[in-house]
């Protein structure tokens, strides 16, 4: 029954926001997604060489969809060169049984099932330049094909980023959208993920965002970060916590702490910031980001945050 | 009845002479010192045993200067006359008024080093005679006249002045206490006691609550009988001030995790304030918007601002205090100069203590103890009343 009720805050909140479409979000300002390829050495940033994406698809939206990859080949405009250009990444969508149900792919290290569900579609990119600052489209995907999860709002589709060979850092970013050419949203879609691997802006007065949903079942979170390499602060806003600064990473290492969730924060995002330091001008950083509950349950981040950005709540008294 | 008496000028005859009065006759007062000279405002003290008289000081000069002269009662007659010893042909020293005791002597003279016209003075008189005389200072004097000092038996200083405010016409009368080491401003006293004319001359007893005073409210100048009467007004409720509130950020971690953040205040009244918790006092009763500007000290901008409608709201408490006097008087002194009564400006107050009436801002009472339960009513220039019913717990020492 609580699980039901969850769900039903979830998806009354979720139909409010119907914008979720572009990962990373504006929301977030997060300038792309990073994947390094798997002869890469960890402290560039990304620890397992994985980048494992959900897509949710509402069951009222009923017409095939499209998932794009924005500049999915190493070179080019975009993406961190490691000595030769030589990096493949394999993207593969899954969809059916398993596909977000086994928990394998929420992993901090995905092994075994991470894979499991229904294989739709797959490509791998090299350092050809045909998608160099273009997007390539996967579609078109019937929605039903996806795995029926109405805890996470829908039909769910998981995508995984691999760098499969190579040493570069392949900088890219996904839409969801009903049409093949353009970025059209999927009213009412969203995405989500249980580990990012991202890359932070070089201008230092930029802060990106991560928007975890907290259950209502969840008493305490533990957080980590890997490879944030003491670039500033990353620090936990939210209806009950005006700005908790987390125990964050240097380089090539993880960094956890874990905090207490107060009743009010309940079935609301919260915003993780990460602040760069305004005096080191640090370039090129990338970092890994997750959350664990008191179960050890990874938690799930939404490009669009649910119920909406959270927010401080600041008030005046009188006494 | 003591009171001075101005002639139609015949021939010789003085200007002004003292006369005693007995129910309707009038007679020459104390005719062994009557004399061709002017004789004006006289005061008495010791039980009446010392008198104090205004007079010419030349023999065969009308209304030149004026001086003050001193007798004993001796023997069933005034003797031993002898001059003020601060008396001046180049300036008049007049209208004494002589404490109890006959050791304090104030007088109105128009001598150099006033604040303008005739300013009042006091001497002492010490072992070795009267001191040099001091001038009241500009709680009492003004750059007009100020004549006819009286002492009252409570201790005020009663005197008339023609250029003091809030004056309504020609000469009015006030009132000063000696408090804090200074006497304090002067305060008018109310209608009917001042008119558009002249009104001057005061004698009272709060003991009594009966008093004279002269007027020419009525063509010439006539005598008048006063008294005060307590005010037969609902009494007033007090509520105290919230004027004074304190704002402070009240969100879920408020007073934790302040480091990284500047709080910023500003009202609507232009007033502004940094810091978590802002103490803010209005100087009225009013609604004020309240904004506080949340900077965050890491992003280095300002991340929130929330707003708040504050309504200061009025007070009505006389703000009673109490100390200690003097030690060997063992008085207890009340003030009302700092009240919180908002759109009341008080310029007169009766206080009545069981069947005491006392007048004036501070008053001093026997004893050291506080009254259980008193009346005080205060008056505006618009002669509005407040009429407040207090007790001891109202009295802040």
């Amino acid at each position: 029954m609580v699980k039901l009720l969850s769900i039903t805050i979830i998806l009354s909140m979720m139909a409010q926001f119907s914008w979720g479409q572009a990962v990373p979000s504006g929301d977030e300002n997060i300038p792309f997604l990073i994947n390094f390829g798997k002869n890469a050495k960890s402290s560039w940033g990304d620890d397992d060489n994985l980048m494992i994406m959900y897509f949710v698809v509402p069951k009222k939206h009923t017409k095939p969809f499209y998932i794009r990859v924005f500049d999915p080949n190493v070179g080019g405009k975009h993406d961190e060169i490691k000595g030769d250009e030589n990096t493949t990444t394999k993207f593969t969508v899954y969809g059916g049984k398993g596909c977000v149900s086994n928990e394998a792919s929420r992993k901090e290290n995905p092994e075994g099932d991470y894979k499991q569900g229904t294989l739709l579609k797959s490509k791998s990119f090299g350092t050809e330049s045909t998608y160099d600052d273009k997007w390539y489209t996967f579609g078109p995907f019937d929605p039903t094909t996806g795995e029926d999860m109405p805890e996470y709002g829908g039909y769910v589709f998981k995508i995984v980023a691999q760098g499969v060979s190579g040493d570069d850092g392949n900088l890219f970013r996904y839409y969801l959208s009903v049409e093949r050419n353009a970025n059209t949203n999927v009213e009412g879609g969203n995405a989500f993920t249980f580990e990012y691997s991202f890359r932070l802006h070089d201008d230092v007065n930029q802060t990106s965002h991560i928007y975890p949903f907290i259950e209502n079942s969840v008493t305490s979170v533990k957080q980590a970060n890997f490879d944030w390499d003491s670039d500033g602060k990353i620090r936990l806003v939210s209806k009950t916590k005006k700005g908790l600064v987390l125990t964050s990473s240097g380089d090539n290492h993880w960094s956890r702490s874990t905090y207490d969730i107060d009743e009010a924060e309940k079935n609301s995002s919260q915003d993780i910031q990460f602040i760069k330091d305004k005096n080191k001008k640090i370039t090129n950083n990338n970092v890994v980001f997750n959350l664990t509950n008191q179960y050890g349950k990874y938690m799930p981040f939404y490009s669009a945050p649910i119920g909406g950005i959270p927010k401080y709540g600041y008030k005046i008294g009188v006494k | 009845m003591v009171y001075c008496h101005i002639n139609k000028r015949q021939n010789k005859s003085p200007f002004s002479q003292v006369k005693v009065c007995y129910f309707n006759e009038s007679r020459d007062f104390a005719p062994e010192i009557l004399s061709d000279k002017n004789e004006g405002p006289v005061s008495f003290a010791k039980n009446d045993s010392i008198m104090c008289i205004t007079k010419n000081m030349h023999e065969k000069d009308d209304v030149f200067r004026v001086g003050l002269y001193l007798y004993e009662w001796v023997d069933g007659s005034w003797k031993k006359e002898k001059a003020f010893p601060f008396n001046n042909t180049k300036y008049s020293v007049a209208h004494p008024a002589l404490s109890l005791d006959g050791k304090e002597l104030y007088f109105s003279s128009d001598m150099p080093g006033g604040y303008g016209g005739f300013d009042i003075y006091l001497s002492r008189l010490e072992e070795d005679g009267w001191t040099n005389p001091v001038n009241l200072g500009k709680g009492v004097n003004s750059e007009g006249n100020e004549l006819f000092p009286f002492l009252s038996d409570d201790g005020k200083l009663y005197f008339a002045s023609d250029s003091r405010p809030p004056n309504v016409g020609g000469l009015d009368i006030y009132y000063s206490e000696f408090y804090d080491f200074n006497w304090i401003d002067a305060v008018a006293l109310p209608h009917p006691i001042n008119s558009s004319a002249n009104d001057y001359g005061i004698y009272y007893s709060s003991d009594k609550n009966l008093g004279y005073f002269s007027s020419s409210r009525k063509e010439y100048d006539q005598i008048y009988q006063m008294s005060i009467d307590f005010p037969e007004v609902e009494y007033d409720s007090i509520f105290k001030s919230d004027k004074c509130p304190t704002f402070y950020e009240a969100g879920y971690e408020s007073g934790k995790n302040l480091e990284n953040f500047e709080f910023s205040w500003t009202c609507s009244d232009g007033s502004s304030f940094i810091g978590y918790e802002w103490k803010k006092c209005f100087e009225k009763a009013d609604t004020y918007d309240i904004r506080l500007v949340i900077k965050d000290k890491i992003l280095k901008r300002s991340i929130d601002t929330v707003e708040f409608q504050y309504t200061a709201t009025p007070s009505n408490d006389p703000n009673l205090q109490a100390k200690w006097g003097d030690s060997a008087k063992t008085r207890i002194q009340l003030n009302v100069l700092k009240h919180n009564i908002d759109d009341f400006e008080p310029v007169h107050a009766i206080w009545m203590f069981g069947r005491n009436l006392r007048t004036g801002f501070v008053v001093d009472l026997p004893g050291r103890s506080l009254p259980h339960s008193f009346q005080l009513a205060l008056y505006d220039e618009m002669g509005r009343v407040k009429l407040f019913k207090l007790k001891e717990e109202n009295i802040q020492w």
